[in-house]
């Protein structure tokens, strides 16, 4: 008997206890508080309720990066930091990203045929070591960031790199490249001090993990896998930041991130999760800043394996694509339906096209005239372990299912599926993005369309589309380009090498009594200038 | 004893040989190119050869390995392929986090663990027994992740006695340590509970319990030693689980330690690092076992008789 009373006792104690835990999690904890943040936590406990010092920021990123010196610079975190240590030529308006302002250049011109490009360079600018840069430093640095692999872009258009007299940069090109500027307004082509960089080689320091800039903020410190400490550089030329001290410390767990922001523990976090942006936007201290991201989706068929090298089965299946669904079902409606190859925002998205309407029953019916019934295809899409490929996958499998088509998942991991699919181009289906660093759609469109395009996974190879990315690319007049663009959408519709389903969006999580500077462009764009940010 | 302590310690040398082999080739047959995930989204042909050639990857298997071997004999583990950093000054910067917060929970567990185990299983059946056999049951039964987050909301968001993230003070040890120690606390209590049952019916102490012998004697004389070895054994194990185990945890709490470095080095491709922190958690784990066995000994003088003999 008393066995028995203990076990109901021990089963009533087991339910309360997961009735406790699960309450913890399951009651509301918005704390809306504004007065206070996170620039001293962590020092102590009970840090919600320390008053913000109105100079300090603790921004969130989900993950480390790579290193803080431009070149290095491949990803949005990389770039967030580095924008902030270096300064680049020039910068692109935060609204408009064709038009720019000043950075170490003050005034730039091309020349005729705008085949040469002169910078005309700041006077009086000083590096973080207090030395004065020269017209050599910036040749020194063009070079060197030219030479790095997420500079890939830039590399076959530029030829040579020059000073001219003592405050002059000369870029010459190949042939005229019309987003030249964009490109040398992104971190990748930050300048830095040549002879800080001569003497980490000498002394084998690596200069991934130090800097030599002239920019608004002056690392202090990197604790690796936890902190980036930066302050304030008060003899910038650009003026004096109003946020003195900046620490970008890394969350990798979203939720434990969106506590912080709940709880002022922290004022600023780069791209929350999905999950966490909807609940961070409700509080009265957090606000989203969103962003259409630079990064477009879409499926690949590979054509040179049937039934895919079809074009009257990747004319059907492109009825058969609910863009809508995708959307929904894969990244829960965050994003926008783009049926185009180019990203809205980027220069040569067409608001126009239209694509093939979702009609299954039509899909159904040219898979008949090409000769397959239900059922006669089955495929293998393979992609990417990460969620925002895997989903929409998986609503893309569902609507082949429906025209009768059997298609298989195949999800590898990152490293996995850029081997098979990018190298090896191994697959029938399969379901990718494409981005590049700046807002146009030269880089994108020949990395998918040219025939010696790195991204060529549909193994396009139509003479047509080269002449019109080749006469894009080095034409300076903008409706020309617009019309290469629109051309090279209206080929995509006809020949379905590949079906573009949506452009998702990045939002950028900050207190709410932080005001200026939070433009998130896109994905490798999210450069916030945090010396244009101040504390209301 | 020390000729069983230096036996032990060569035979270390086989075992790390034979796990650099292992992971060397895994890391080298699994697909997936490091440069390729390096090299960013727009590249070119020949950046991405260029790439692989600088990081030695453009040479045959054998030799890369040997090369790394040779490297490693002569203390240089070589150099991150992502972050370009000495790998021996990226897993020391991170191996004294991992270190710190699995010895507090391996004190929290064994503290708790046994002092609980011992209490439920000398009072059997008791209020105190089946309050601890409900907690236990629900602890071991949840994952550490969520128990990690309801810590957080309860005593960092709830009751703002702790911070919510990273190690700034030693205040930021504490609940990683109890998220970490508490499902493993909770089998060490199962475990301590019913071998000090199995010894408290054993001959011995029936015997000394009819001579008369004081119940506390008997209990921690008599019945404890004993039933201590197996926890002990167990705490062993833990102790190697938890140094490459507690990824979830370090995620869930933003401590840079070698776990997270492990993870985000295997989705990298990162061979210098990976190969770096798995050996470096294998000779911990030698060294723990080694350390295990000298103590088992310490307390079964069957043990200490064949380990002289």
């Amino acid at each position: 008997m008393k066995k028995t009373m203990s076990r109901v006792l021990a089963a009533a104690l087991a339910l309360s206890l997961t009735a406790v835990l699960a309450g913890c999690g399951g009651s509301g904890t918005a704390n809306t508080g504004s007065e206070t943040s996170g620039a001293a936590q962590g020092e102590s406990s009970g840090a919600a309720n320390v008053e913000h010092d109105k100079e300090s920021v603790k921004y969130l990123i989900s993950y480390e990066p790579q290193g803080v010196n431009p070149g290095a610079a491949s990803k949005g975190v990389d770039f967030t930091i580095s924008g902030n240590i270096y300064d680049t030529l020039i910068r692109e308006q935060p609204d408009n990203r064709s038009e720019f302002r000043e950075g170490l250049a003050t005034e730039w011109a091309y020349n005729e045929d705008g085949t040469e490009l002169t910078f005309t360079i700041r006077d009086g600018v000083k590096f973080h070591d207090g030395t004065e840069l020269t017209i050599e430093d910036v040749v020194y640095s063009l070079e060197y960031d030219l030479k790095q692999a997420p500079n890939a872009a830039a590399q076959p258009v530029v030829k040579s790199i020059e000073a001219v007299g003592d405050n002059q940069v000369k870029v010459s090109c190949n042939y005229a490249y019309k987003p030249l500027l964009n490109l040398f307004a992104t971190p990748g082509f930050g300048i830095f001090s040549k002879a800080f960089y001569e003497k980490c080689e000498a002394d084998g320091t690596n200069f991934m993990r130090v800097e030599c800039g002239t920019g608004p903020y002056i690392l202090d410190e990197w604790v690796s896998g936890s902190t980036l400490k930066l302050h304030s550089n008060d003899e910038w030329w650009g003026g004096t930041p109003s946020i003195k001290n900046v620490t970008f410390e890394i969350a990798q767990d979203s939720t434990t991130a969106a506590l912080m922001m709940e709880n002022n523990q922290a004022d600023a976090f780069f791209c929350p999760a999905a999950s966490d942006t909807q609940r961070l936007d409700d509080l009265d201290n957090v606000s989203i800043n969103w962003a259409p991201s630079a990064f477009i989706y879409y499926m690949i068929f590979n054509t040179k394996r049937a039934p895919f090298d079809d074009p009257k089965v990747r004319e059907a299946i492109s009825y058969a694509i609910d863009r809508e669904s995708v959307l929904q079902g894969g990244v829960a409606g965050v994003g926008s339906v783009t049926p185009f190859p180019v990203a809205p925002g980027f220069f040569g998205y067409d608001e126009s096209f239209e694509p093939n309407p979702y009609d299954p029953d039509k899909a159904i019916e040219l898979l008949k005239a090409a000769g397959y019934n239900d059922g006669d295809i089955s495929c293998k899409m393979v992609t990417s372990s990460e969620t925002w490929y895997q989903n929409p996958a998986q609503v893309v499998q569902a609507c082949l299912q429906e025209i009768g088509i059997n298609c298989e998942i195949e999800i590898l991991e990152p490293a996995a599926f850029k081997q098979q699919v990018l190298t090896q181009k191994d697959f029938d289906l399969s379901f990718y993005n494409s981005g590049a660093p700046i807002s146009d759609a030269d880089p994108v469109l020949w990395g998918n369309y040219h025939t010696t395009g790195a991204y060529n996974l549909a193994g396009v190879d139509d003479a047509k589309v080269d002449e019109l990315l080749e006469t894009a690319r080095m034409s300076l007049d903008d409706d020309e380009r617009l019309e290469c663009y629109k051309e090279i959408g209206e080929l995509n519709k006809e020949n379905n090498w590949y079906i573009y389903t949506h452009t998702g969006y990045n939002a950028i999580a900050y207190n709410s009594d932080l005001t200026g500077g939070f433009y998130t462009c896109n994905n490798y764009a999210i450069y916030n200038n945090i010396c244009d940010w101040t504390w209301k | 004893m020390a000729k069983y302590i230096v036996k032990r310690l060569i035979l270390i040398i086989p075992i790390l040989l034979g796990i650099s082999i292992i992971l060397f080739t895994i890391m080298n047959l699994t697909p997936g190119d490091p440069a390729q995930m390096l090299i960013g989204d727009t590249y070119t042909e020949d950046a991405l050869v260029q790439l692989r050639s600088e990081l030695g990857l453009d040479k045959p298997f054998l030799v890369r390995y040997a090369n790394y071997m040779l490297d490693a004999l002569r203390g240089d583990f070589g150099i991150s392929y992502r972050t370009r950093n000495p790998v021996f000054a990226e897993v020391f910067s991170r191996f004294p986090h991992t270190v710190a917060i699995t010895f507090l929970s391996i004190i929290i567990q064994l503290v708790v663990g046994v002092i609980v185990g011992i209490v439920a299983a000398v009072k059997q059946y008791s209020v105190m027994d089946t309050v601890s056999q409900s907690i236990t049951m629900v602890l071991a039964s949840v994952p550490d992740f969520w128990i990690g987050l309801m810590l957080l909301l309860l005593f960092s968001v709830k009751l703002g006695l702790l911070p919510l993230s990273g190690i700034a003070s030693w205040q930021g040890y504490i609940l990683p340590a109890v998220a970490v120690a508490l499902p493993y606390m909770a089998n060490l209590i199962r475990l301590t509970r019913s071998t000090m049952l199995d010894v408290m019916r054993m001959d011995y102490i029936q015997t000394a319990q009819a001579k008369g012998v004081p119940k506390k004697k008997i209990i921690f004389k008599h019945a404890l030693k004993n039933a201590l070895l197996p926890v002990v054994t167990i705490a062993g194990v833990n102790i190697s689980w938890m140094l490459g185990g507690t990824i979830v945890i370090e995620q869930v709490f933003n401590i840079p330690g070698i776990g997270s470095l492990m993870i985000q080095s295997i989705r990298n491709k990162d061979t210098p690092v990976v190969m770096a922190t798995v050996m470096f958690i294998a000779v911990l784990s030698c060294l723990i076992n080694l350390a295990t066995d000298l103590i088992y000994a310490a307390i079964d003088p069957r043990v200490k008789a064949q380990i002289k003999g």
